[in-house]
């Protein structure tokens, strides 16, 4: 409403005019010479009016286009950012990826001297106290050789589930360095 | 007769006129919320201005963007120079406009179409 009113604030001048003009048209009594008089005066506040709706028009057309210039630069970099932002997205994977398999190496290599800790401390267990008591409960070096031999079959096992523990372990604390 | 003066702000222009000076300037971006209301304080200084003005009167236009609404409060300024020029006094519009701001040249190409006052055209030197 408020809008309506300041559009046509614009024109008041004219908007006056022409009610004054009409105001005379019904007048019937009104001399020859001052409807001439009349005529030629909105004539030329027609010719006027004609000038000025050109310019406003041509002003509201650049304005239009000048806007619609910066919304097509608006949108161009916003499609710029877009791609940017996937860019963003493709390389912070990447670098996650390539930050886990650098975890799971040292985990891997944590894991393997653990289980080759354990090898030989089973090895020394094995040679220097199993060993012997076999050989004097049963008197058969192949019992002995099969215990060794179970011991060998474990590592891998062993390897593993160290190495899971150790991964599980590490993520987790890469998991609550991420929430800080 | 007082000096109209206003400072411009990121909506409306610079409006320095001052009934002793030579020149008038109005200078800046003229989008305000209501163009009516903001130069009507204006228009009617000028008609109180149209009354008793200097014989020679430059008017300066430095606009670097204003809305339709504006142009056509532009227009109502520049008639009041036509009364002037209309009463034998002469007076002149300088519209200046910056080299590669080829749409405020074509406004002020278009406002020298319709206004019956000297008027000039001045590109701002980089």
């Amino acid at each position: 409403m408020s809008k309506a009113v300041t559009q046509s604030d614009v024109f008041q001048a004219e908007i006056d005019f022409l009610k004054e003009v009409r105001i005379l048209a019904e007048d019937e009594n009104l001399p020859a010479v001052k409807v001439k008089e009349n005529y030629t005066a909105l004539c030329n506040k027609y010719d006027r009016l004609i000038g000025e709706a050109k310019l406003l028009t041509s002003v509201s057309d650049r304005l239009h286009s000048r806007l619609s210039e910066a919304n097509e630069k608006l949108k161009k970099q916003s499609d710029e950012i877009n791609k940017i932002n996937d860019d963003l997205k493709v390389n912070n994977q990447l670098l996650q990826d390539t930050i886990d398999q650098l975890v799971k190496a040292k985990v891997g290599r944590k894991a393997s001297s653990i289980v080759l800790l354990i090898a030989i401390i089973l090895f020394i267990i094995s040679e220097g106290v199993l060993e012997p008591l076999v050989e004097e409960k049963f008197g058969n070096e192949q019992i002995g050789f099969l215990f060794k031999l179970g011991i060998a079959i474990l590592l891998k096992p062993i390897d593993v589930l160290v190495e899971r523990y150790m991964m599980r372990k590490a993520l987790k604390s890469k998991g609550s360095i991420t929430k800080i | 007769m007082e000096a109209y003066y206003l400072e411009a702000t990121p909506k409306t222009p610079r409006l320095d006129f001052n009934p002793d000076a030579d020149t008038f300037v109005i200078s800046g971006r003229s989008i305000p919320e209501n163009s009516i209301e903001f130069y009507k304080p204006l228009l009617d200084w000028l008609d109180d201005y149209v009354s008793n003005p200097k014989k020679s009167i430059i008017f300066e236009v430095k606009l670097e963007y204003f809305n339709t609404s504006s142009s056509k409060c532009m227009v109502e300024i520049f008639r009041k120079f036509e009364k002037i020029h209309t009463a034998g006094h002469e007076p002149m519009v300088k519209w200046y406009y910056d080299e590669e701001d080829e749409d405020m040249q074509e406004s002020g190409e278009d406002f020298k179409d319709i206004i019956k006052v000297p008027f000039k055209m001045i590109q701002n030197k980089v």
